[in-house]
């Protein structure tokens, strides 16, 4: 997956733990431990906007993207 | 998983639900057996004797009839058989919060298919009511139509499983 997930960053910088973000911003430690470790297959907006919110950062500070090998058939698929 | 938040009223009835089935799958047992006995029962003399009582001249008919008509069941209670066990399975995944897995497809087929056999020979008795006068039958209209409704929500089911794993993975 050519997006990262920095999570663990943006926890550490707002000195806040997995279990703490969960309880504000309402999503489960499950699918917290999904997004973080990169097995996050999409992300609701309402999520992004949510831990944006408590974490006060933009999207882009919590996801970026690598450019990767082979990206041109990941783009037929989406297709 | 998917569990369904708010939905716990439904449990009672999911509950109540896999209750009659269990007990539809032991009363088809029976059925079974007591066809068996019946079955058997035509080919002893003291049956045949207290039909021939009752029948007569038509004894052969009666008993050929009679013979048929358990044989006829017996058939049919296998197909009602897989049917229940495999509803209750799927209830059971209803319960659990997850119903739209591809097995539960597969299972509305399966038992899409058992009405359809048991339609088919329930034509069989159709057929053997022409002959016997005391046997009352009447096309089960509801019966077909739960075969078409059954082979479509197997195919609702395929696609909502297909698009449940598309959403396995959203956070």
């Amino acid at each position: 997956m050519a997006i990262i997930v920095r999570l663990d960053d943006l926890l550490y910088a707002r000195r806040m733990t997995l279990t703490e973000l969960s309880e504000r911003v309402g999503v489960t430690m499950a699918n917290l431990s999904i997004l973080k470790t990169g097995k996050a297959k999409a992300v609701r907006f309402s999520t992004l906007s949510a831990i944006c919110r408590v974490l006060d950062c933009q999207p882009g500070d919590l996801l970026e993207y690598v450019a990767q090998q082979g990206e041109e058939d990941d783009v037929e698929e989406l297709g | 998983m998917w569990k369904v938040e708010g939905m716990k009223a439904n449990d009672a009835g999911m509950n109540a639900v896999l209750a009659l089935l269990r007990t539809l799958i032991v009363l088809n047992a029976l059925c079974a057996l007591l066809f068996l006995g019946v079955l058997f029962g035509s080919f002893t003399d003291p049956v045949i004797e207290t039909l021939r009582a009752d029948a007569g001249a038509a004894l052969d008919r009666t008993l050929l009839s009679v013979r048929a008509a358990m044989l006829l069941g017996l058939i049919i209670l296998p197909f009602s058989h897989i049917a229940f066990v495999r509803l209750l399975r799927l209830v059971r995944t209803v319960k659990a919060g997850d119903p739209f897995v591809p097995e539960n497809a597969h299972r509305l087929y399966v038992i899409a298919w058992c009405l359809l056999a048991i339609q088919v020979l329930d034509l069989g008795y159709g057929l053997l009511s022409l002959w016997v006068d005391e046997l009352a039958w009447s096309l089960s209209l509801t019966g077909w139509l739960a075969v078409i409704f059954l082979f479509v929500l197997a195919r609702v089911f395929a696609v909502g499983a297909r698009l449940r794993e598309e959403l396995e993975g959203t956070v």
